[in-house]
């Protein structure tokens, strides 16, 4: 487990903004989702100790940051949201600065801030100010930032912001290498429901300060569906007219083949069977939908405003 | 070779597999790094070195004229406070290079998140920009005033060890006590002004005001404790006195409560401006 919660409430002054938040997160990559003012950016924050909290209720690579938050800061990579630099200094110079600043020699940290630069796409502009850089680029400096001193877990909030299409499909595409192919754990805060879906396994959905869910992206996407899809041998509309008597929501779909039927309070994919057994019909496929993390999302939203 | 292959982020990347220094020590990265940016300014490199210009002279003056006086001549009467206004005077280039940007851009550019999003406490971030700030000042005050208090205990027959000992013991409480002052001082203004630009001309200002305007307040009163309102004034006149060890231990320690005091007055407003990051 790379990161606890327990119970975690967190305030700015009287303005509560997490309130018993409680989510684990595993190894891999896992999406914090969540819309504006969630309480994304507080919750990164307090895993780095940036914020007082009472000593238990985080854990951070089994490191507690009410209690050591420097040792947590040594071993976490962060690419904060907003635009950071160090002005009068190269993209070269300040990724090595931050390799300092974390513990490294000198001499390793130019040595790895070339390596990072080149990983990142940076190696020909690494001579450059960061003043004269594009959105684009400051966004790759601060991964890079983030990635020199070989951290085992990654924090990046929002990192595709202000990015172009082209931009941000070329920096999931290092986010993905990075955490499927370096093995480097990553918690990707992000309120873009399709880069969370293009990169991550797991998710903890947080909205207006509480955790709506924690877990497995396809569990969440299957959890919000209450939808299945059903492909009968022959006798479509009839199988439609028959779960309709039955009670059940019908959505009939041309070209598509199948029926999507939705399940109410109370009931149970034998309410189909039965109804497929009384018309003597031959049910081939029988799957939940597939909700898009949108439409999860949006769901998980409404059911937590409703309670 | 596949696409994937040809890609460079598929290349160079690797573990870090070195050590990590405790972060004891992040205070002296944070003071070198700010060294190392006032360093890439031309300016600031010829006024590092020509402010060992004043030392050259003195250092002729001193052996002209203890031979001079060996042949029946006047010894020149001092030279610790001529020198000490002229390396004040490269002190205040000094910091100005060095600390006008030094926490106002960080908090334009939002490079705080930079330092403590790693393992840096408040603590260390201060003291590194201070160190910074007053390693300017004691390498054109301390350095060459060491190099002068050898070549005068050399060059005077009637220089003793003590005497030597006496120079170097002033030299560093002025140096010293100039440091921290100017230090704070200036991280206030750069603090409080955001951009280095305006910092340094309040910086500029406030040094002139600060001698010229505590001298002129002490004068027209007659009350010689003004003179500690100026942190300027106040130097160059705790300088003239340990130098030539002539004045009350009244007038020592109002010129040394005046300078502490405004450091603490520098340091207060620097924490009120960073009272966000305090407890990171």
């Amino acid at each position: 487990m790379i990161v606890r919660c327990q119970s975690l409430e967190q305030s700015y002054g009287s303005l509560r903004v997490l309130f018993g938040v409680s989510f684990e997160v595993e190894s891999g990559c896992t999406g914090l989702l969540g819309p504006n003012g969630a309480g994304k950016s507080t919750l990164i924050k307090t895993l780095l100790g940036q914020l007082p909290l009472p000593p238990g209720r985080v854990s951070v690579a089994d490191l507690d940051p009410s209690v050591d938050p420097l040792r947590v800061r040594q071993l976490v990579g962060y690419m904060p949201e907003s635009d950071v630099y160090l002005p009068g200094q190269n993209g070269l110079e300040l990724c090595a600065f931050c390799g300092q600043l974390s513990g490294m020699r000198r001499a390793d940290a130019v040595s790895r801030a070339h390596e990072v630069l080149y990983f990142t796409g940076l190696g020909e502009a690494r001579y450059r100010e960061v003043d004269g850089y594009s959105t684009g680029m400051r966004q790759r400096l601060k991964l890079a930032c983030a990635l020199v001193h070989g951290p085992g877990f990654l924090l990046l909030d929002e990192p595709t912001t202000g990015l172009d299409p082209t931009g941000r499909d070329e920096m999931l595409q290092l986010i993905d290498d990075v955490a499927h192919k370096r093995s480097i754990d990553v918690l990707f805060s992000s309120h873009i429901l399709r880069d969370i879906e293009q990169t991550c396994d797991h998710v903890v959905v947080l909205n207006e300060g509480r955790v709506l869910f924690s877990g497995s992206r396809q569990d969440f996407q299957h959890q919000e569906s209450r939808w299945l899809h059903v492909r009968v041998k022959a006798g479509r509309e009839k199988m439609a007219a028959g779960l309709r008597s039955a009670g059940l929501e019908v959505v009939s779909r041309e070209g598509t083949g199948h029926l999507e039927v939705a399940l109410g309070e109370g009931q149970g994919v034998d309410a189909i069977w039965k109804t497929a057994g009384e018309l003597n019909l031959q049910i081939r496929h029988l799957a939940p939908a597939t909700v898009s993390l949108e439409r999860a999302f949006e769901k998980a939203v409404d059911a937590g405003d409703a309670q | 070779m596949s696409h994937d292959d040809a890609k460079i982020y598929d290349q160079g990347y690797r573990p870090f597999e070195g050590e990590l220094a405790s972060p004891r020590s992040r205070f002296l990265t944070i003071a070198a790094n700010e060294l190392r940016q006032a360093w890439k300014s031309k300016w600031f490199r010829r006024i590092a070195w020509a402010s060992f210009g004043p030392l050259i002279v003195f250092a002729v003056l001193v052996v002209v004229t203890s031979r001079f006086a060996a042949l029946g001549g006047q010894m020149m009467e001092d030279v610790w406070i001529p020198f000490w206004g002229i390396q004040m005077f490269f002190s205040m280039l000094m910091v100005f290079f060095i600390g006008c940007g030094a926490v106002g851009e960080d908090l334009r550019t939002g490079a705080l998140v930079v330092y403590f999003s790693r393992p840096v406490s408040f603590m260390q971030y201060l003291v590194g920009k201070w160190l910074a700030v007053s390693v300017g000042v004691l390498w054109v005050t301390l350095l060459p005033g060491a190099v002068l208090a050898v070549f005068r205990w050399l060059a005077e027959p009637d220089a003793t060890l003590v005497d030597f000992l006496l120079w170097l013991c002033a030299l560093v409480t002025v140096s010293l006590l100039l440091a921290l002052c100017m230090g704070w001082v200036v991280l206030a203004v750069s603090a409080l002004s955001g951009r280095a630009r305006a910092a340094g001309i309040v910086w500029v200002i406030l040094f002139f005001v600060s001698l010229g305007g505590a001298e002129g307040l002490s004068n027209a009163t007659g009350i010689y404790e003004l003179n500690a309102v100026g942190f300027g004034q106040a130097s160059e006149q705790l300088a003239g006195i340990l130098f030539c060890r002539d004045g009350s231990p009244a007038e020592v320690f109002w010129l040394v409560v005046g300078q502490l005091g405004w450091a603490v007055v520098g340091l207060t407003v620097v924490l009120f401006r960073l009272r966000r990051w305090v407890r990171v």
